[in-house]
């Protein structure tokens, strides 16, 4: 395959990554979507305001981490959602592929199943983009 | 009654930060042992309290969490370093070199800057974290890299990402940081 | 064919082309995302509009739609819709658990009814759609008046 040629398949899957993240931005409520990689990097975001983006992505992978180890401790295995309720909304993430992990920020008037659905629907896709994504 | 909002670690950190600013390495309550500590101590914190340790509380979010915690220092060095150098990249990295070795770090070397493609590779040679450590099958120097990351990103005032892509744990004779400007 | 049934029929075939959609072969990864991405917003519009729309029936005191138990979408007069989230999944537990010993095969529709009120809900895909009403109404006449 030449480099041409792969170049421009990343290209085409990072813009649908970014498609997928401002569809879920369009759903009532959700204020930021971000993919986060094993160091705690945020490698895409969308959001409708200023974030850190350095604190939020160690947080997420370090909350979500504690989650899936205080998960196994209990004899279950295999994370597939963090859910943090706060008073002021939620913040949701998913694990996709190679450490990295899709999180969502959500305002209370969230429709919770709407924004849960909606990332469950969406994981095996953005796991397919990124094992080709990593790949290439 | 005004409210310390800081917690007694962020209190810490603040006299920590501020003995390396002053460059004054002596310190009250070591009399007879001084203030240098064996390099096998630092891997024991380094490695067990902020390495296994945490990886048992934290599993995958680990190397996220010493990342970050690298890239604090490196922020607060950078800081240091910037202070009066007119922007000139050769002096900061010749303070960061200086303020490396005084604290025992490594010995920084920048090996590749490429501002046009916005990468910046910079060798750690006798690095404090993986000094004598063999047969990982991963680097594991994620605290050296966030502090690299956080030097170059104060310097740049840019997001940046920091990955190491040698490890002298690995066999590599020297860990090399790769730094890219977002 | 009543404006219901014809919007629930609707539904369900949004809801057959979304699982179509899921199911294609993906030798352009890029694409299906995007087809699949389409048809769950289509899905979820429907979803939303016949939501809306049976809400505007007279006597017709709330609909809501769920998955997993977890609100996904609601009329404006909904009450308490994590209560009534937590009963739907309750109460599609233990419809499935007598549908396999009596062999009724997948639950298409539970009704609840109380001596105030009464409580439909009607599977549409992955999701639960509910229609609160008081005891007395008649829900299949009700959904037959035009809105």
């Amino acid at each position: 395959m030449s480099n041409i040629h792969l170049l421009n398949t990343r290209k085409s899957q990072s813009s649908e990554i970014d498609s997928i993240l401002r569809n879920l931005m369009s759903i009532q409520g959700v204020s930021a979507a971000a993919i986060i990689d094993n160091d705690g990097f945020v490698t895409h975001i969308h959001r409708d305001s200023e974030v850190n983006t350095d604190a939020i992505g160690a947080s997420v992978q370090v909350v979500f981490g504690a989650a899936a180890r205080s998960a196994a401790h209990v004899g279950h295995h295999g994370t597939n959602m963090v859910i943090c309720e706060n008073t002021e909304g939620y913040i949701l993430s998913t694990p996709i592929d190679a450490g990295f992990i899709l999180a969502l920020v959500t305002q209370r008037d969230a429709l919770l199943g709407r924004v849960r659905f909606e990332l469950k629907e969406t994981i095996p896709v953005l796991k397919k983009l990124f094992s080709s994504y990593l790949a290439n | 009654m005004l409210q310390n909002t800081k917690s007694d670690y962020q209190i810490a950190q603040q006299q920590i930060l501020e003995g390396i600013v002053s460059g004054e390495f002596e310190i009250e309550n070591r009399k007879d042992l001084g203030p240098l500590i064996p390099i096998r101590l630092f891997q024991a914190l380094r490695m067990v309290a902020l390495g296994s340790n945490v990886e048992d509380i934290l599993g995958q979010g680990a190397p996220s969490l010493v990342y970050h915690s690298g890239q604090s220092l490196g922020l607060a060095m950078g800081k240091i370093a910037a202070a009066n150098i007119d922007k000139d990249l050769e002096t900061y990295v010749g303070k960061i070199k200086m303020l490396c070795r005084q604290l025992s770090i490594g010995l920084v070397v920048p090996d590749r800057v490429d501002l046009n493609a916005g990468v910046l590779e910079l060798r750690v040679d006798e690095c404090v974290s993986c000094a004598g450590i063999h047969n990982v099958s991963a680097p594991i120097c994620h605290f050296e890299a966030g502090m690299v990351g956080g030097i170059v990103k104060t310097f740049f005032n840019r997001n940046v990402k920091a990955t190491e892509t040698k490890c002298n744990a690995l066999g590599d004779k020297t860990c090399l940081i790769r730094v890219d400007l977002m | 064919m009543h404006w219901f049934e014809s919007q629930l029929l609707a539904l369900n075939k949004l809801a057959d082309k979304y699982v179509v959609s899921q199911k294609k072969p993906a030798a352009n990864i890029v694409k299906s995302s995007a087809d699949m991405r389409e048809s769950r917003g289509q899905f979820i519009e429907a979803v939303q509009a016949l939501v809306d729309n049976v809400s505007k029936v007279k006597g017709i005191a709330a609909c809501t739609a769920y998955h997993d138990g977890l609100i996904l979408a609601h009329s404006k007069q909904a009450l308490n819709i994590d209560a009534f989230g937590a009963a739907v999944q309750e109460s599609l537990h233990a419809a499935q658990q007598s549908a396999e010993m009596l062999n009724l095969g997948d639950i298409e529709q539970i009704v609840i009814v109380g001596t105030t009120n009464k409580v439909a809900m009607l599977s549409v895909g992955p999701l639960m759609l509910c229609i609160a009403c008081p005891k007395h109404i008649n829900l299949a006449s009700a959904l037959r008046q035009d809105i």
